[in-house]
């Protein structure tokens, strides 16, 4: 990183919150882009424009007072021009998507306009934004936040206890666990925990849906709730611990390894300090910072990573939500989860460069 | 020592060190079986395979959903698929009278199990000479019980202003009529409209009248006898002339449609998932190694450039990478993938989408190199052999390529290595999702097992899975010992 020394720590902070937000406002604005010039927004509102205009149609020619054709003309061709003024269609697409891009950054995120992001939700259609995202948001934290967080646990534990053991029996068995992990997708041992337990051996639910009203149970208070909850979170939590922990003991311990090596690690064992003191003072604090950045970085990418996981499992959190809102074309929906997604990242990073000063000081010289 | 000399020598010895260690030979072997099985399967594959793939006619001879013929050891009821191709088939009698000509097969179905067998079909693509005014087909089946199921097909083509007949029987149009006549006593009982719904029962089944009421109908195991008869009305035409006529055609098939097949079995339609599991092979393979390679390319670049030569450039280069590393690069690709899907209506579809998720995954994955790259660079650069270098007046460009790079390949090796499942990996789940391209890869396959069919066909979900797996281990494998090289500490 380009650092003089006489900028000082304010302003080494001041710079990446800079660039931190720059990429805030770039994710947003891509998005909106990718949205706007591939014409992908406007051929879905065209689409129910011209259904909505189609079942106008129909009821005029059905109506009791048997209106002639030409009325009926005049009254689809005035309906259709008010739907396109309501959706802006009139506009070119970049003077509709900048504003909502720029609402989006006030957090005025509008309303969804797909009902099959409210289905996701479990809300009524065209409810705002805010609204949806605060449901599923709890869902995906329940679930894959908490899974991840359970690794990270464990691999915290157990990665110390194997540092020590290098080539042991043990250590082979987690190296060959991690390189068989890392190879499978996430999603697809997904499919294969509900194939078997779900469909084949019928103990796992194999619809992950009602789970909405049971943690809406949950938020309002009914702690009993939690058995419901547990019934349905188990099996997706179970896949995501399988095939995370693998890859995060390795992490763990490829990032101890480096230091366990050391000559100042070896000093201190040749002066026959305990084992606890060495992990402690000479090889856990040295390694702290690259596990803190894995351990930030890998909760925060809990949110949007895992797209294709809740979609197999049709779990109702923020990745259904968003793939929900991309085949809906829901404008509004994908940026506001985009902004969510990569401000959550952002802030993480910028907690971490926070960190990086309290607990390194050769930073702080 | 020319940089290309040096960078073979890094590279046999990176080879060297790789195959020293179980994991590299393992590696080693696999990623050897890879480039095999690719290369055999990239030679063989039609130009148009995706294109065959996707239309549902080509496989309209195969069971649908049906699992592999193995399955019948996991205990899976497998009725056997058997194809008569009648063209090799003597016929069981001829007659010729005047100005008429009777031509007629015989074949044979053994049923072993106690099941139906998915169906029957028939299909003929025949050539006729000239002086054939007529033919009519008819298909009869003899039950090993002695009913006569007579007429299921009887069809009538001229020959009056074309000389060839191309038709496909996927129904036996005269179903009904010949169970009904079959099973005369029966008919008070029968449900007619189930007939033509499920006509497997009623072809391979024996039907018995329970307490007087209703109609059982159960698989009747044993010999079936299928006769298809030929009726010509023709001018001065010899039997021989038809025979020969025949025996050209392009199709003269009768199937019986079973319901387990081949190594793989099939998808719901009846697709040989072996098949697209093979081609899918090299289609996986270039999409990884691509992808990696360009972003490979890219990130040793800008990584050289931007600690090389410092300054600007390096700062500008620093600054996009970071905010490249904040933009969360799934959704994005998400929604690229959809909005092309969507929208894009020229021609090659499959390949305008693939090429614009390659294009994503690659602008998003050079930049941790790069980074590291940079880093190495750097330290590199203030080495006492690339100043003397520089002091006898060496040019950037050589200093670059005999000094840096050659330094650098192990980190591009390991790079090259892990970016490479990546791609494979995210490639399979986006077409999971439902951002389809067309080809047959296996990411393609699972999502059409995940839209189109329920969870419990594990033969359509494993093998897919399975084979990414391995893939991916390959590389992971081969990652692990090139670890070992570039971090020489985590050897015991």
């Amino acid at each position: 990183m380009w650092v003089s020394r006489d900028l000082g720590i304010t302003s080494v902070l001041a710079r990446r919150a800079l660039f931190l937000t720059i990429a805030l406002i770039l994710a947003v604005f891509i998005t909106g882009l990718i949205l706007g010039v591939t014409g992908y927004v406007d051929t879905i509102i065209n689409a129910i424009i011209n259904e909505e205009v189609r079942a106008y149609r129909q009821a005029l020619i059905m109506s009791p007072q048997k209106p002639n054709a030409s009325i009926i003309d005049a009254l689809v061709n005035q309906r259709k021009s008010e739907l396109i003024s309501y959706w802006g269609m009139d506009k070119p697409w970049y003077a509709r998507i900048i504003p909502m891009a720029l609402n989006t950054f006030v957090l005025n995120l509008g309303r969804a306009q797909s009902p099959e992001v409210t289905n996701v939700a479990g809300l009524q259609p065209y409810s705002p934004v805010v609204d949806v995202i605060s449901a599923c948001l709890p869902r995906t934290i329940f679930m894959i936040t908490f899974a991840e967080a359970i690794v990270i646990v464990i691999a915290l534990l157990v990665g110390p206890f194997v540092v020590y053991r290098i080539g042991s029996l043990i250590d082979r068995i987690i190296v060959a666990y991690a390189a068989i992990m890392n190879a499978f997708p996430v999603w697809w041992v997904g499919m294969l925990t509900l194939l078997t337990l779900g469909y084949q051996l019928k103990v796992a639910p194999r619809q992950f849906r009602p789970v909405i009203t049971e943690i809406n149970r949950f938020l309002s208070g009914d702690v009993t709730a939690l058995v419901g909850i547990l019934n349905y979170v188990w099996l997706p939590m179970l896949t995501i611990v399988i095939v995370l922990l693998g890859p995060w003991i390795y992490g763990v311990r490829a990032m101890l390894i480096k230091i366990v090596k050391e000559d100042f690690v070896t000093a201190a064992v040749a002066r026959g300090l305990p084992e606890r003191h060495v992990l402690r003072r000479y090889i856990i604090r040295p390694s702290i910072s690259p596990i803190l950045t894995n351990v930030l970085l890998g909760l925060a990418g809990t949110l949007g990573g895992y797209i294709i996981t809740e979609s197999v499992f049709d779990w109702p959190g923020m990745g259904t939500l968003y793939y929900a809102a991309i085949t809906g074309g829901d404008a509004p929906t994908i940026l506001a989860l985009t902004y969510v997604f990569t401000l959550v990242y952002v802030v993480a990073r910028f907690i971490l460069e926070i960190l990086y000063i309290a607990l390194d000081p050769r930073v702080r010289l | 020592m020319s940089f290309a000399s040096k960078v073979y020598d890094s590279w046999v010895w990176l080879r060297k060190e790789i195959l020293s260690q179980l994991s590299g030979k393992i590696a080693f072997v696999l990623l050897l079986a890879l480039v095999v099985i690719s290369t055999y399967a990239a030679v063989l594959m039609p130009p148009d395979y995706n294109k065959y793939w996707n239309v549902g006619v080509y496989w309209r001879y195969n069971p649908k959903n049906a699992p592999p013929e193995w399955a019948s050891s996991l205990g899976y009821l497998c009725v056997t698929q058997r194809s008569y191709d009648l063209r090799l088939v003597e016929p069981t009698k001829i007659s010729e009278a005047t100005g008429r000509l009777d031509i007629s097969y015989n074949i044979t179905y053994d049923l072993n199990v106690e099941d139906y067998p998915q169906g029957v079909k028939v299909g003929v693509d025949i050539n006729m000479p000239q002086g054939v005014r007529n033919l009519r087909l008819v298909l009869n089946l003899i039950k090993p019980d002695g009913t006569i199921l007579r007429r299921l097909i009887d069809y009538t083509a001229d020959f009056i202003n074309t000389s060839t007949l191309r038709v496909d029987f996927d129904e036996l149009g005269g179903l009904t009529t010949a169970v009904l006549e079959a099973y005369r006593d029966l008919v008070p009982r029968l449900d007619v409209s189930e007939i033509p719904l499920r006509p497997n029962k009623y072809l391979f089944g024996t039907l018995t009248l329970v307490n007087n009421r209703e109609v059982v109908i159960k698989p009747l195991p044993g010999r079936y006898v299928f006769n298809v008869a030929l009726s010509f009305r023709v001018d001065e035409v010899s039997s021989q002339d038809i025979l020969k006529y025949l025996r050209r055609s392009q199709t003269f098939l009768v199937v019986v449609v079973g319901t387990c097949y081949g190594l793989m079995g099939t998808d719901y339609q009846g697709r040989d998932l072996a098949e697209g599991l093979f081609y899918g092979f090299p289609i996986a393979l270039v999409i990884g190694l691509l992808v990696a390679l360009i972003a490979t390319a890219i990130g040793v670049v800008a990584g050289l450039v931007s600690g090389y030569y410092g300054g600007f450039i390096d700062e500008l280069i620093q600054r996009f990478v970071d905010i490249l590393g904040s933009i969360p690069l799934l959704p994005i690709l998400i929604l690229v993938g959809k909005s092309i899907q969507m929208t894009y209506t020229g021609e090659n579809k499959p390949l305008v989408m693939l090429a614009t998720i390659f294009a994503v995954l690659v602008v998003f994955s050079w930049g941790s190199l790069a980074i590291v790259i940079r880093s190495m660079t750097l330290s590199l650069k203030s080495e006492l052999y690339v100043e003397a270098a520089k002091a006898v007046g060496a040019s950037n460009m050589r200093i670059i390529s005999k000094h840096i790079l050659p330094q650098l390949v192990p980190y591009i090796a390991a790079s090259l290595v892990y970016s490479t499942p990546n791609a494979i990996i995210t490639e399979a789940g986006l077409s999971v999702l439902g951002i389809q391209h067309g080809f047959p890869t296996w990411g393609n396959i699972l999502s059409e097992a995940r839209l189109n069919g329920t969870m419990t066909y594990w033969w359509w979900i494993l093998p897919p899975g399975f084979l990414i797996a391995i893939v991916s281990l390959t590389f992971v494998l081969l990652g692990l010992s090139l670890e070992k090289v570039v971090e020489p500490r985590l050897r015991r």
